[in-house]
């Protein structure tokens, strides 16, 4: 326990040293992209639904990160933390002017990966999944963040309140709270 | 389409269905070769602020020789009128 924290501290020391040097070389920083751009990239891509716009609003993010960077506040909590505020904030720009414009289904893509089943279960299992990303892409936006950072970066809640600037206990409680609503959504 | 009955059962879905996906490595490399490009294009600090200064000055210099070519030709223009009514009287 006490060598986790250990090393946790000593990744956050690292990553605060790279965030320093960011500014002014171009290594540190291409070291914090390594580190970041898969995060970003399956934030936004589950957020709209789609590859071509997930590469955009990636790049996007980046190039406002590299042209900020200088500008950047460490407040103690993860420089991810940074990168998803921007990425929330282009994504959030990105479905107000989609508003305005036709619906883009959900990319074919965006299935579980299946196995070798019976091709009825399979059409129930993808039209389950179907259900359930419409689903998730109507709740407010601080539930789907939640959601991904969950299943996708598999955070744990204390982590995700890092992000997210709330606590662990709020974490848990909003969890809850959208499994109860994801639910009453199937079962109406 | 199935009931769920506890949270659970939908954690388990939602863990089955939100799953990591890879972005193109092509994507991966050519955004950073960008982002180096983008950051090598700018200028540094000290430049840009070098160059505001100067574009300050110009501007400055500028107006200042217009607003004396102006007070130039006002005092021409009184000359030139007050020496025309001496050579009237005379």
């Amino acid at each position: 326990m006490l060598a986790g924290a250990r090393l946790h501290m000593s990744s956050r020391e690292e990553e605060r040293a790279l965030v320093e040097r960011a500014g002014e070389d171009l290594d540190a920083f291409g070291k914090l992209y390594e580190q970041n751009v898969r995060k970003i990239y399956n934030y936004i891509y589950y957020r709209t639904g789609n590859y071509q716009d997930a590469e955009d609003l990636t790049a996007r993010v980046f190039q406002r990160a590299i042209k900020h960077i200088g500008r950047y506040e460490d407040k103690g909590v993860p420089f991810s933390a940074w990168l998803y505020r921007i990425a929330h904030n282009l994504v959030a720009n990105w479905h107000r002017d989609r508003s305005r414009r036709p619906v883009v289904p959900l990319d074919e893509k965006l299935l579980i990966p299946s196995g070798p089943k019976h091709p009825e279960a399979q059409t129930i299992e993808r039209e389950e999944v179907d259900v359930l990303l419409g689903y998730i892409r109507e709740l407010p936006e601080d539930r789907q963040q939640l959601l991904i950072l969950k299943f996708v970066e598999r955070l744990s809640n204390a982590e995700i309140g890092e992000i997210m600037g709330r606590t662990e206990g709020a974490i848990k409680s909003l969890y809850h709270r959208t499994l109860t609503s994801l639910r009453d959504d199937f079962n109406q | 389409m199935r009931k769920y009955s506890s949270n659970r059962e939908v954690a388990k879905l939602l863990s089955e269905s939100l799953v990591p996906v890879e972005p193109r490595e092509e994507f991966i490399r050519r955004l950073r070769a960008r982002l180096v490009r983008y950051r090598g294009s700018g200028p540094s600090p000290a430049v840009a602020v070098a160059v505001s200064l100067s574009i300050v000055a110009l501007i400055f210099l500028t107006s200042f020789g217009i607003a004396l070519r102006v007070l130039l030709a006002l005092i021409a223009a009184l000359g030139e009128g007050a020496s025309n009514s001496q050579s009237a009287t005379a």
